[in-house]
């Protein structure tokens, strides 16, 4: 099914081929999960909310009308969906640095000390985006994940496109500002 | 050596922002697949939604509103623009209740007497236009008063009885002693 375009599997999903739904699944949950991720920085509550997206992509189908593209439309769900988590205060746990999927920092040639200190460096640069104000930062993570271009995040967001370009440029502004004073 | 003397040199610092950024939003869901999703759509069912009663609240909201708004508009009109009027009692060009001079007065009689048996509208007489800020002013019918009939005045005698007065008399006064 890897060539069929995903208004053909929306098109069959709707015609209650599950099939073309379990495609339409295996084919967005990533993106939909980093989206949600991006949100809550919180793997499990992003897991719920890839789950909770998908359940209610099969119940509103009907309701997409193809003006974006299907990867844009469940994100936004997601987007909506991590929202209420974060408001209800459901994201406690941030993205704790010494989780098992905290990322492999330096070159598998490097020493030791070297690995050790470019993981000291990627955590400050982790906290100073944690710092950044919300807005900011759900924009600078969702704009680096690569898979939204910024017309896609702002319609994610709510917001225009030019809002989306300028709060990414901000927000590396000001983490540019706050990095260069700390290497000083 | 520390770590922040390991940072890049500024034009690296937005490839290692990027990098950190991209790193936090990876990965893939590890417990969601089509085959979970397929068994929670099926295990719970679509929840009824709740628009119909929503819909028929707001219609009985918007029906009592409608009442209200129609029942009592007039009133409150009138209430306002009397509680707004800056000096209604300071236009009497514009107040259709205006001191008539005497001819008028009886012309209007003569007028009002001959529209009267024409039917329910002389009963009320419309006054103009009211004035705006003021309640319409509403003059009861004033009844014409019958014509005054004088009786003619019979002159009759005056008789006045005779009267008879007793000659006065005086009996002799006594001295007092000393």
């Amino acid at each position: 099914m890897e060539c069929v375009t995903d208004e053909e599997l929306v098109q069959r999903a709707r015609q209650g081929d599950q099939a073309a739904f379990d495609e339409i699944v295996e084919r967005h949950k990533g993106p939909v999960f980093r989206a949600a991720l991006a949100a809550l920085r919180h793997r499990e509550d992003a897991e719920d909310v890839t789950q909770e997206t998908f359940i209610t992509a099969y119940r509103k189908l009907d309701s997409f009308r193809g003006e974006s593209q299907l990867r844009t439309w469940l994100s936004r769900i997601a987007w909506n969906r991590s929202m209420d988590h974060r408001r209800r205060g459901r994201n406690r746990r941030y993205l704790h640095l010494d989780e098992p999927d905290a990322v492999e920092l330096s070159a598998p040639e490097a020493s030791p000390e070297q690995s050790t200190l470019a993981a000291s460096v990627h955590a400050r640069v982790r906290r100073e985006i944690d710092r950044l104000p919300e807005a900011l930062r759900d924009t600078l993570l969702l704009a680096s994940g690569g898979e939204h271009d910024y017309a896609a995040i702002a319609l994610m967001l709510g917001v225009k496109e030019g809002t989306v370009k300028s709060r990414v440029f901000e927000a590396r502004a000001l983490l540019r500002s706050t990095l260069q004073d700390l290497a000083r | 050596m520390t770590a922040s003397s390991q940072f890049p040199p500024t034009d690296d610092l937005d490839r290692l922002i990027d990098d950190v950024a991209r790193r936090l939003v990876a990965g893939q869901p590890q417990r969601v697949s089509a085959a979970t999703i397929r068994a929670a759509i099926a295990a719970a069912p679509a929840p009824r939604s709740a628009l119909p009663v929503w819909l028929s609240l707001a219609a009985v909201l918007l029906v009592g509103f409608l009442v209200m708004l129609t029942r009592a508009p007039d009133q409150a009109r009138s209430s306002d623009r009397v509680a707004t009027s800056p000096a209604p009692i300071a236009q009497p060009v514009s107040s259709p209740v205006m001191l008539e001079s005497h001819e008028e007065r009886e012309r209007a009689g003569v007028r009002q007497t001959t529209a009267r048996p024409q039917g329910a509208a002389a009963e009320s007489p419309s006054i103009h236009e009211p004035y705006e800020g003021l309640p319409r002013l509403i003059i009861p019918v004033i009844e014409q008063p019958e014509a005054l009939a004088t009786t003619a005045l019979v002159q009759q005698r005056l008789e006045i009885p005779r009267i008879d007065i007793a000659p006065l008399q005086l009996s002799a006064l006594d001295h007092e002693q000393p």
